[in-house]
């Protein structure tokens, strides 16, 4: 299968102390990966590697063959990975159109047609009409979230990185943002935002095991064990932490 | 009409009504206060440079008396030239934005209290190479400007146009794509950085902007004074530009012309009864206005007219 991503002996060390060890994985064109562990894992550093925001101590990522370790965050959103941060992230004092506009507007800053029509198929498909005129900080958690995810998908990226997208939101707005990551990945027909790979992490256990062609159970900032959702669910560590935090 | 048109319309409405009331207040006001006038809008575009900088892209830069200064000494030596004021002018904006870039690229490299403390170090560099350069700059003592003044009327006037057009350009800037790039800057810079933008490129254009509006502010005033000196790139130029705009409202365009206005009307005041007092009392409005409306006058303006037309609007319907 074709690799979309992949990561040799990724590290991160802050103060003598190895947050993210010696990673090894990969994704492959098409997949779904969900990454899940305990409070402290490093689930959000290795994210945040992926994405360009912080750079790796050691080792290596490459999307589509293309050595991305040390270059600025701005060259991963343009090489194809968007990332979704945990925490909202639409700018507080712009209008949701203004959010939108200026996460699409990249690249193409003064085909203001181009940009427009942009602009207008990613409100419909993150449904925000309404909301357009408001400023950011007007909007309740979930549709902040909702905002988020659909400035991530401004780029058009290949490679979507969302940081528990579904947290703190209600059960109806969780479902609307999974079945639109879902079908992002899952659309062969070459729409618009149609993604190659998502790998999200997420603390809600029934959300991975429902979203994820592949899960990985990281501890320590190492991937204890990684494959597919059935496979995970059998392993003794995640046996152990599944039992842990109440989940059957 | 939505209720975001119609602030905006009020708006437009308000804007006109207030440039053209300027516009015609030399008929009626006597030739102090004309000067004084034309003061204000000089302050008040120079204001808007460092408003663009800090208003518009997040930087608090102490900086933009080093192009305030140089401005001067271009258009002065423009004149000397004898290239004329028009091309004497476009050369200050052009020396204004090269001057930004170079600085911006310097400045842009360190962040929180180091870029203010780099700006601010700036300013004092430029203050004292010029004092020592006095083959070139005329050190304390100056260099006149030799064009013939216009009167006081003619050269507010000219004052009152640049001050429209430059106005209306850096509203156009901060309504353009690239506006909206400072605005994202402002509002948090690495998750701008992760929407794919050079940040770095876009902050020292707004330095380079900020920088030519900031010299040409300089220019104006060589050419209105018909005096330039090394003091003009004294560094509580920079200050007072801060002033102006934090008290008038920043990330407004009108904001740091109400500001200079608020401040000259205050000081000319007080100067001629209580002159011990001024600073005192600016500093106390100061600190009453960031604790309380942050937003400055303009900002308390508006949340005034929005909860007024909100009220209409509901007392209507």
């Amino acid at each position: 299968m074709k690799e979309l991503l992949v990561t040799r002996g990724l590290g991160l060390e802050i103060d003598r102390k190895n947050i993210i060890r010696d990673v090894d994985t990969s994704l492959a064109v098409g997949e779904i990966k969900g990454v899940m562990g305990p409070n402290g894992a490093g689930k959000s550093t290795f994210l945040r590697l992926l994405a360009g925001e912080l750079c790796p101590t050691s080792g290596e990522i490459a999307l589509r063959g293309e050595d991305m370790t040390s270059k600025p965050a701005r060259e991963f959103n343009k090489s194809g990975i968007s990332y979704v941060s945990q925490r909202p992230g639409p700018f507080p004092d712009l209008t949701v159109e203004e959010n939108v506009r200026g996460a699409v507007q990249r690249g193409s800053l003064f085909s203001r047609r181009s940009v427009r029509s942009k602009v207008d198929t990613l409100v419909d498909l993150i449904g925000i009409q309404a909301k357009l005129g408001l400023s950011a900080r007007e909007l309740s958690y979930g549709e902040m979230r909702t905002l988020d995810v659909g400035m991530a998908l401004a780029s058009e990226p290949v490679l979507l990185l969302a940081d528990e997208p579904t947290a703190g939101v209600s059960g109806d707005v969780a479902d609307e943002i999974i079945t639109l990551l879902k079908g992002l990945c899952r659309s062969n027909d070459g729409r618009r935002f149609g993604l190659d790979g998502l790998i999200f992490v997420e603390h809600d256990k029934g959300t991975v095991f429902h979203l994820a062609d592949r899960v990985g159970f990281l501890r320590e900032g190492r991937f204890v064990v990684e494959g597919s959702p059935e496979e995970v669910r059998e392993n003794r560590a995640v046996v152990q932490y599944l039992a842990e935090h109440g989940v059957d | 009409m939505s209720g975001g048109s119609k602030r905006y319309l009020m708006k437009a409405v308000a804007s006109s009504v207030a440039v053209t009331s300027i516009g015609v207040l030399p008929l009626f006001l006597g030739r102090f206060q004309v000067v004084l006038l034309t003061e204000v809008i000089i302050w008040g575009v120079f204001a808007l440079s460092f408003n663009l900088i800090y208003g518009y892209t997040g930087m608090l830069s102490f900086g933009q008396s080093m192009f305030f200064g140089a401005g001067a000494y271009i258009l002065t030596y423009g004149i000397i030239w004898e290239f004329g004021l028009p091309l004497s002018l476009v050369m200050v904006a052009l020396g204004g934005a090269l001057l930004g870039l170079i600085v911006g690229a310097v400045a842009v490299r360190v962040r929180g209290a180091k870029f203010f403390l780099v700006t601010l170090v700036g300013a004092i560099l430029f203050h004292l190479i010029a004092l020592d350069n006095r083959w070139l700059t005329g050190g304390d003592d100056g260099l006149l400007v030799p064009l013939q003044f216009r009167g006081i009327t003619e050269n507010f006037y000219l004052i009152y146009g640049f001050g429209l057009f430059v106005g209306l350009v850096t509203f156009a800037i901060v309504k353009s794509p690239v506006g909206l790039v400072f605005r994202m800057i402002k509002g948090d810079r690495e998750r701008a950085e992760l929407l794919g933008y050079w940040t770095d490129g876009y902050r020292i254009l707004s330095f380079a902007i900020g920088g030519a509006i900031a010299a040409l502010a300089g220019g104006l005033y060589g050419y209105t004074t018909g005096f330039v000196s090394a003091d003009f790139f004294h560094w509580s130029y920079s200050a007072d530009a801060v002033v102006w705009t934090v008290l008038g409202g920043s990330g407004t365009i009108a904001g740091p012309f109400v500001g200079a206005a608020l401040l000259t009307f205050i000081r000319e005041v007080l100067s001629s009864t209580w002159g011990v007092v001024y600073p005192v009392l600016v500093g106390l409005l100061l600190v009453g206005l960031v604790l309380g409306f942050p937003d400055g006058v303009v900002g308390l303006l508006g949340r005034i007219s929005s909860r007024y037309s909100d009220k209409k609007g509901a007392d209507g319907g």
